[in-house]
């Protein structure tokens, strides 16, 4: 979830109650309001009718025209001691002029005269209806509730958008950034702070990486180029020693033994020196090529090498599977496929390779469990072949990489295939 | 957090709620009333009888209301202080007006009685029973006539 729509949503949210509270107090204030207003009038209204009535007045008529009423009665003391003295209600009324009840506030008071006589007198005065003002209350309160909410919405939306567009500026850069490229500047003008902070962090960091990219890069290049030579000189020597006729057999054994694990070590070294060639991209010759041909033209490499295990191989063409990379590349992708397929197979096996436009796909029968997810990871092994040196997949992997590929191991038909594809997106 | 903030702001609005709502009336009996004004009625009404004594109470402040059987009405403010007193059968006691008032009533009005006494922080008004209006000012001196 975006950030601006989680902050939205927690921040109608928290309006939403605070505002249903406020509604709800807001209708309890205008009910007490208006009942205030109906008992001050309803206590003026008494106290004239009482006060006139003790200094003996006249009374003011019974119908004034408003729906003002009252009536006055004697009551008894024990009447008069048992109820309050002043009580207001709230009660429908029958008022006969209109001939119909209507929701009235009423006020009783309990008073006695000079003679120590008890009256009552009721005074009433017909009330909004309180249905009607709860419906129009909330109404209106829903109404101005949506209006408040939109508009905070939009707003905070305007004022989220407008203040974070640096971040987005941020993030969409560090998406593009691809370390060890070409990259674009960050042009990211803020005065906010948080924000000038975070481009100078973040501008550091990738420059750092960059450096420790490079440097791993050159150390790994360095590494292996230079043990090319004290290799082969090595290799040289233990040929020489070995041409020499007074060794004993066992020694001779020995020594065989060590230049074959000499013979492993040049290899992984040429293939650590091709991984990280290609990884430092000096392979950009890049041209169109077709993997029918390579795969056709090695296939008898290959077929002659491993004659001894009396391998099958069946190449199917469904289509032409062209892909813009370096040739020398798109060689040794194919090469290590297939000599994956020779060396991990089985006596008189199978290979099955079929291509189309959308790719290619190189299966062979072999070990009869899947293999694990990690094929692909540099020096992995899984029986510990002394012929592999556990780089030709990652090899094939970084090549793909490059070259906007995609490779996948899948456990079919009882068959390890391998599977490369053009990558879909961009 | 903030579902303490929710909480501490409802408690807010229905404290608010509450103390704007704390208007209500309640009757009294003489006994009830504060000392000040049991006093203030014996000694300058002592034949008055009591038809409804009431007390309003609002916002922290309050105003007593008493009603006598001869139709008289005396208003107090809640430390006992008469605030309006209105007479129909009887006169308002000269006692209960500032000695200045007093002498300035002998003065200009010799024959005329008060019907109604109203004070405030700042003024005192009168009706006089010739129908006129006197307002004075707290220290005694008239400052508006109307009749």
């Amino acid at each position: 979830m975006k950030l601006i729509y989680r902050i939205l949503i927690h921040l109608s949210w928290v309006a939403g109650v605070l505002l249903t509270l406020w509604a709800f107090l807001f209708y309890m204030a205008i009910w007490e309001e208006v009942n205030d207003e109906v008992d001050d009038s309803l206590d003026d209204y008494s106290e004239t009718i009482i006060l006139r009535a003790l200094a003996g007045e006249e009374l003011p008529t019974q119908q004034t025209g408003s729906n003002n009423q009252f009536y006055m009665q004697a009551v008894s003391e024990h009447y008069a001691a048992v109820n309050s003295h002043i009580q207001y209600l709230d009660s429908m009324v029958y008022i006969a002029e209109k001939g119909e009840k209507e929701p009235a506030r009423i006020l009783r008071t309990i008073f006695c005269d000079d003679e120590g006589n008890y009256y009552q007198l009721t005074v009433f005065m017909p009330t909004i209806e309180k249905d009607d003002l709860e419906k129009a209350i909330v109404g209106w309160i829903t109404l101005l509730y949506l209006a408040l909410l939109l508009l905070m919405v939009v707003v905070a939306a305007w004022v989220l958008y407008r203040n974070l567009r640096p971040l987005y500026v941020l993030l969409h850069w560090i998406e593009k950034y691809r370390i060890g490229q070409k990259n674009e500047p960050l042009c990211n003008k803020t005065t906010v702070t948080e924000f000038r902070q975070l481009n100078d962090v973040i501008k550091e960091s990738m420059a750092r990486n960059e450096q420790l990219f490079e440097q791993q890069k050159q150390f790994i290049g360095n590494a292996s180029h230079e043990l090319q030579t004290p290799l082969a000189v090595c290799r040289n020597r233990l040929e020489m020693l070995m041409e020499d006729g007074e060794l004993k057999p066992e020694q001779l054994d020995e020594l065989l033994r060590i230049y074959r694990s000499l013979e492993r070590m040049t290899r992984l070294n040429k293939s650590l020196l091709l991984l990280s060639r290609i990884e430092n991209r000096q392979y950009d010759d890049v041209v169109s090529v077709s993997f029918n041909k390579i795969v056709t033209k090695y296939r008898d490499d290959y077929e002659e090498a491993y004659a001894f295990r009396a391998i099958t191989v069946k190449i199917t063409e469904a289509g032409d599977f062209r892909v813009d990379m370096s040739e020398a590349l798109a060689v040794i992708l194919v090469t290590n496929l297939w000599k994956n397929a020779f060396v991990h197979n089985v006596t008189n096996g199978e290979i099955e390779v079929t291509i189309d436009y959308t790719g290619i796909c190189f299966s062979n029968t072999g070990k009869a469990t899947a293999l694990s997810d990690r094929v692909f990871e540099r020096f992995y092994h899984d029986d510990r072949q002394n012929e592999s040196t556990g780089l030709g997949l990652s090899i094939a992997l970084s090549i793909c990489r490059l070259s906007r590929l995609s490779i996948r191991y899948e456990w079919r038909n009882q068959r390890h295939c391998f599977v490369i594809e053009k990558e879909l997106s961009t | 957090m903030k579902r303490g903030y929710v909480i501490c702001l409802l408690l807010c609005f229905l404290s608010g709620i509450a103390i704007l709502n704390a208007d209500n009336e309640r009757p009294l009996r003489m006994e009830q009333l504060p000392k000040k004004i049991q006093d203030f009625v014996t000694l300058y009404f002592p034949n008055a009888k009591l038809a409804l004594a009431k007390v309003e109470e609002e916002h922290f402040n309050c105003e007593y209301d008493l009603i006598f059987t001869d139709g008289n009405k005396i208003e107090f403010y809640c430390n006992g202080d008469w605030k309006e007193i209105k007479c129909k059968r009887n006169f308002v006691p000269m006692e209960v007006l500032p000695e200045k008032i007093v002498a300035f009533l002998n003065t200009n009005y010799p024959d005329v009685q008060v019907l109604q006494a109203e004070r405030t922080k700042k003024h005192y008004k009168l009706k006089l029973s010739n129908r006129w209006k006197l307002k004075f000012d707290k220290n005694g001196r008239l400052i508006d006539v109307d009749h």
